[in-house]
């Protein structure tokens, strides 16, 4: 059988896949954190309710949940959902390979802490949603400053993630103590700022109250 | 028209799998065997690293927390095969602390009658030197043994917790001996 030659049509063609192979390529790329199924925060659905702290099983060959878990780390995780209030995290890190990272949706780490970054071993965060007015939310009342770290986060739904390295079998006793008294809970919500009612409103003595007509607008 | 098609496909889903399995040099860094993804876990990665998290699936730590350093091959390029004995030979990494475990290609720990998944800088024994000797095989093995099942391909994961060298190795500056070498005993 003869082998017919590529027409210049058919280059053509060619070529004209070649770019878009680059856009199959490109779109690929972008694509997959997006479609990728049973992210972490769906895989663990069974396992850990939400806005709760759940220590999870010794990892083994039968039992890990998320891939590439260590049996030589004991994992808490809470999966957590903001609604109007903050969401308080107390963890104690017991050695300095100890760490608390903060992951969103898509699993990536918006926040980390290991215990050699911190002078103290009981930490608390106070995680809320991203608002436009964050800068003015952003500090925390002197007293809470000195034990919180707060840390704002733009979506709603994410995960904490405690990780105890076990140091030592010597070690494991006290470390899964440690790390059953990790908490996450979201606080009380915040009430609302009641606008009083007009009638609940009663002019200062020498007020001129308002004209019913705004004679600026309603000319 | 099936041309356009044929090329498009393979061209694009090709390289996005091969730059996806190999890393690049841009996204990683090589020490021997062991392939890092320098922006591992981090929001603001390029989109190959992002790519690269949702394919494998794990929760990663950023790098200056953690480093992950994987290896599919054993020193002289060969995959890693179940059906080998491999020695990890080394002294470090360096860090405040270390856990190497052995996974299938799925990212599963492998079930053994000795339920050991990890060596880790807590357990390994030593010699006078500092250095360690771990062997990696389906078969009981004396000293470190790191067992693994009798599959075809199998991949390592050297977890590095606050590798000290950090900020030098995003830089392209790490020293490569820090990382204990994987050299290839017999096959069955």
């Amino acid at each position: 059988m003869k082998l017919r030659p590529f027409s210049s049509w058919s280059w053509l063609w060619a070529g004209a896949g070649l770019i878009a192979g680059g856009v199959v390529h490109v779109s690929t790329i972008l694509a997959l954190p997006l479609v990728a199924p049973n992210d972490a925060w769906v895989r663990l659905k069974s396992l850990v309710a939400e806005n709760e702290m759940v220590v999870l099983p010794p990892t083994t060959a039968g039992q890990q949940p998320l891939r590439f878990m260590s049996s030589d780390l004991r994992y808490a995780v809470c999966r957590y959902r903001l609604a109007q209030a903050d969401l308080r995290v107390r963890v104690e890190l017991l050695h300095k390979a100890w760490s608390v990272s903060l992951y969103n949706r898509l699993g990536y780490n918006i926040y980390t802490v290991s215990g050699s970054e911190l002078r103290r071993r009981n930490v608390e965060f106070v995680i809320s949603r991203k608002r436009d007015n964050d800068v003015a939310l952003l500090p925390l009342k002197d007293k809470e400053a000195q034990v919180a770290i707060r840390v704002t986060v733009p979506e709603r739904v994410g995960l904490v993630v405690v990780r105890a390295p076990i140091i030592g079998e010597a070690y494991r006793g006290q470390a899964d103590r440690a790390i059953k008294n990790a908490s996450c809970a979201l606080d009380a919500p915040k009430p609302k700022l009641r606008l009083p009612k007009p009638a609940e409103v009663r002019l200062l003595p020498g007020a001129v109250p308002l004209p019913e007509r705004n004679p600026l607008r309603d000319f | 028209m099936i041309i356009f098609l044929a090329v498009s496909l393979v061209a694009g889903l090709g390289t996005a799998w091969y730059v996806l399995e190999n890393g690049n040099e841009l996204f990683v860094e090589r020490r021997g065997p062991w392939v890092a993804w320098s922006a591992d876990g981090r929001p603001d990665a390029d989109p190959y690293t992002h790519a690269h998290l949702a394919r494998s699936g794990q929760l990663a730590i950023n790098a200056t927390s953690a480093r992950y350093h994987f290896a599919h091959t054993d020193g002289d390029g060969n995959s890693l095969d179940g059906d080998c004995e491999y020695r990890i030979v080394g002294r470090g990494p360096a860090g405040q602390w270390w856990t190497l475990s052995a996974y299938d290609l799925d990212g599963n720990l492998m079930s053994n009658p000795a339920n050991r998944y990890a060596l880790n800088q807590s357990n390994v024994m030593r010699d006078a030197r500092g250095a360690y000797v771990i062997n990696v095989s389906s078969r009981v093995q004396p000293g470190n043994w790191l067992p693994i099942a009798n599959v075809h391909r199998f991949q390592l994961l050297l977890r590095v917790f606050r590798p000290p060298e950090s900020e030098s190795v995003v830089e392209g500056r790490g020293d490569p001996s820090e990382l204990p070498e994987i050299r290839k005993i017999r096959c069955r």
